[in-house]
C-alpha cells in the first residue's frame, strides 16, 4: 500500500485538527511510521521500530514535547466518533476487548474509563487515549520464516504457532505466509495451496465490504469477521483449504478447532501472544495448543534485530504434519 | 361599485387566507412533533435491537417515515454523517435541525431547544443509555406535540375568524 493510499484509510478517523499535521510528516517518516498515539493533553506522538518522536503543528517530526500539537479532549472524543462510525453502542464487545480494527486492518487501542458488571468489563467511556497501530503489507515480511515451517524431508509446509509478544510482526508473517503458500515461492519449489484465511478482526486480510485490501494470494479464500474456532470448521467443511491461515489463538475453542483441522490432514498456521513457550504453557487455554498435537512446530518471534526476529524454534510433536 | 365589491372580497379573502396559514401552521407543528416521536420510536428500535450504525439508522427512519420535513431531517443527519468530514453526530443534527427543521416546521424556541438537546449525546454511549436517553426524548416530544394539539385546538379556528374578521374590519374603514 502506497503513502497517498495509506493515508487515505486512516485520516476518515483521525479529528481534523490532527489530519493536516500527520498528513504534512515527511515521506520517510511515514515509510517506518507503526502506531500513532494520541493522549489526553499530552503531545501527539509517533513511533515506530526502535524510535518514537513528537509531530509539531506543522507537520515536523520533533524530540521536544514543548514544540508539538497537544491532544485535546476534544480531538480524542472526535476521534472515538469517527472510529465508531458515531455509534458507540454497536462496538460494546470490541470495546470490553480495548480494542477496534478499522477497514484495511489497522487496529486503534482505546483506553478510558472501564465499565464494569459484575465483575466484567462491559465497554470503555471517558476516553483519555488513543493507539493507532497502522497494518502494512511486507511482500517478502515471511522469507526467513517460510523454510522454518517446511517438512525437512517432503519440503510441505506443517502446522507451525507463531508466538510473541505484541509488535514484533506475527500479523504480518502470518499475512506473507498465505500470499507465498497461496501464489508459491522459491523455497516452496513450485508448490502451490489453496489457503483459507479465518480473519475475526479483518487484521489478516484487512476487508473492506468482503474484498481483501492486502496482497494474500490468489488461492487464498477469506472468512472475514468469524470467530475463529467456527471459522475453521467452517472453512473445513466448505472450501477444502490445504492450509489454513488464522490470527492470535487464545481460547479454548480454538485449540479445539485446530486439532480438529490437523486431524483432517489441514495445515494449520496461527500466531498467538506470549513471551515465549514457558509463557504459553503456564497460560491454561493455550498450553493445549502446544500439548494437543495441533501444532508440529513453534517459532518464537522477537523484535530484538526488528519485527520479525526469529528467537527459537521447537519441534513440538509429529502430529499436524499436514499434507 | 362593482370594483369595490371586488375589492373588498379580495381583503376578506387576504384576511381568511392569512387566518387559514396561521391555522395551517400550528397543525404543522403538531403534526412535526408527532412524526418526529415517531421518528425517534423507529431510532430506538435500530439501535437496540439490530445495533444499526447512526448515519444508517438515520436513513433507514427516513426511508419508513412519510414524505415531508421530520424524513428530509432524518435523511440529512443521516448524509451529513456520512460525508466524513470530521464533525460530530451532535454538530450534524444541530446543522440539519437549523437547515431542514426549522425553517419547514416553524418552530419556537422551546422546540429548538428540546431538539438540539437530544442530538448532544447520540450515538456517544453503551445502547442501554442510548435507549433510556430517546425514550425521554420520545417523552418530551410527546408532550410538545400534545402541547402543540391543545394550541392548534384553541387557536387554529380563532386564527381563521379573526383572520376574516380583520379583512372585514378593513373593508368597513375603507368604505
Amino acid at each position: 500500500m502506497n503513502h497517498a493510499r495509506w493515508w487515505k484509510s486512516i485520516w476518515p478517523y483521525l479529528a481534523p485538527r490532527l489530519r493536516e499535521p500527520l498528513k504534512l510528516l515527511p515521506l520517510a517518516v511515514w515509510e517506518r511510521l507503526e502506531e500513532i498515539r494520541l493522549r489526553c493533553r499530552r503531545p501527539l506522538s509517533i513511533c515506530g521500530a526502535g524510535w518514537q518522536s513528537w509531530v509539531g503543528e506543522g507537520g515536523e517530526p520533533t524530540s521536544e514535547p514543548g514544540r508539538a500539537l497537544v491532544v485535546e479532549q476534544e480531538d480524542i472524543a472526535r476521534t472515538v466518533e469517527l472510529i465508531t462510525c458515531h455509534s458507540l453502542y454497536a462496538w460494546e464487545e470490541e470495546l470490553s476487548g480495548g480494542f477496534i480494527t478499522l477497514p484495511g486492518g489497522h487496529r486503534v487501542g482505546l483506553v478510558g474509563r472501564a465499565l464494569v458488571e459484575r465483575g466484567a468489563v462491559r465497554g470503555l467511556k471517558q476516553f483519555s487515549g488513543l493507539n493507532f497501530r497502522l497494518a502494512r503489507q511486507v511482500v517478502g515480511a515471511a522469507d526467513p520464516i517460510l523454510p522454518l515451517i517446511l517438512d525437512e524431508q517432503t519440503g510441505l509446509p506443517v502446522s507451525t504457532l507463531i508466538v510473541s509478544p505484541p509488535r514484533c510482526g506475527k500479523t504480518t508473517i502470518l499475512r506473507d505466509l498465505a500470499r507465498q503458500l497461496s501464489d508459491g515461492a522459491p523455497a516452496l519449489r513450485g508448490a502451490r495451496f489453496q489457503v483459507g484465511i479465518v480473519d475475526e478482526r479483518s487484521e489478516l486480510a484487512g476487508c473492506v465490504g468482503g474484498v481483501p485490501q492486502w496482497d494474500v494470494g490468489l488461492q487464498t479464500d477469506v472468512l472475514d469477521g468469524c470467530p475463529k474456532a467456527q471459522g475453521i470448521m467452517m472453512l473445513l467443511r466448505g472450501m477444502s483449504p490445504e492450509v489454513i491461515v488464522t490470527d492470535e489463538l487464545g481460547r479454548e475453542e480454538d485449540a479445539d478447532a485446530v486439532a480438529e483441522a490437523a486431524a483432517a490432514g489441514v495445515v494449520v498456521l496461527a500466531s498467538a501472544h506470549a513471551g515465549d513457550l514457558e509463557d504459553l504453557r503456564r497460560r491454561p487455554s493455550l498450553h493445549r495448543l502446544l500439548t494437543g498435537g495441533a501444532f508440529r512446530r513453534a517459532v518464537v518471534l522477537s523484535r530484538r534485530r526488528g519485527p520479525g526476529t526469529v528467537e527459537k524454534v521447537e519441534e513440538l510433536g509429529h502430529a499436524g504434519t499436514g499434507l | 361599485m362593482w370594483l369595490k365589491v371586488w375589492g373588498s372580497l379580495l381583503v376578506l379573502a387576504a384576511g381568511t387566507a392569512w387566518g387559514m396559514a396561521e391555522a395551517r401552521r400550528l397543525s404543522a407543528r403538531t403534526r412535526t412533533w408527532r412524526l418526529f416521536a415517531s421518528g425517534l420510536s423507529m431510532l430506538e428500535t435500530e439501535i437496540s435491537y439490530a445495533l444499526t450504525s447512526l448515519p444508517a439508522a438515520f436513513q433507514e427512519v427516513a426511508r419508513r417515515l412519510p414524505a415531508g420535513a421530520v424524513r428530509s431531517f432524518f435523511a440529512e443527519c443521516g448524509a451529513l454523517l456520512e460525508r466524513g468530514e470530521g464533525t460530530t453526530a451532535g454538530e450534524c443534527w444541530r446543522r440539519a435541525v437549523e437547515s431542514v427543521l426549522d425553517p419547514a416546521a416553524s418552530l419556537k424556541p422551546e422546540d429548538r431547544e428540546i431538539l438540539l438537546g437530544i442530538g448532544g449525546y447520540l450515538g456517544l454511549s453503551d445502547a442501554r443509555d442510548q435507549v433510556r436517553q430517546l425514550r425521554l426524548a420520545r417523552e418530551r416530544a410527546g408532550e410538545r406535540e400534545r402541547a402543540c394539539r391543545e394550541e392548534e385546538r384553541q387557536k387554529g379556528r380563532l386564527f381563521c375568524y379573526v383572520g376574516f374578521a380583520f379583512g372585514a374590519l378593513i373593508v368597513l374603514v375603507l368604505i
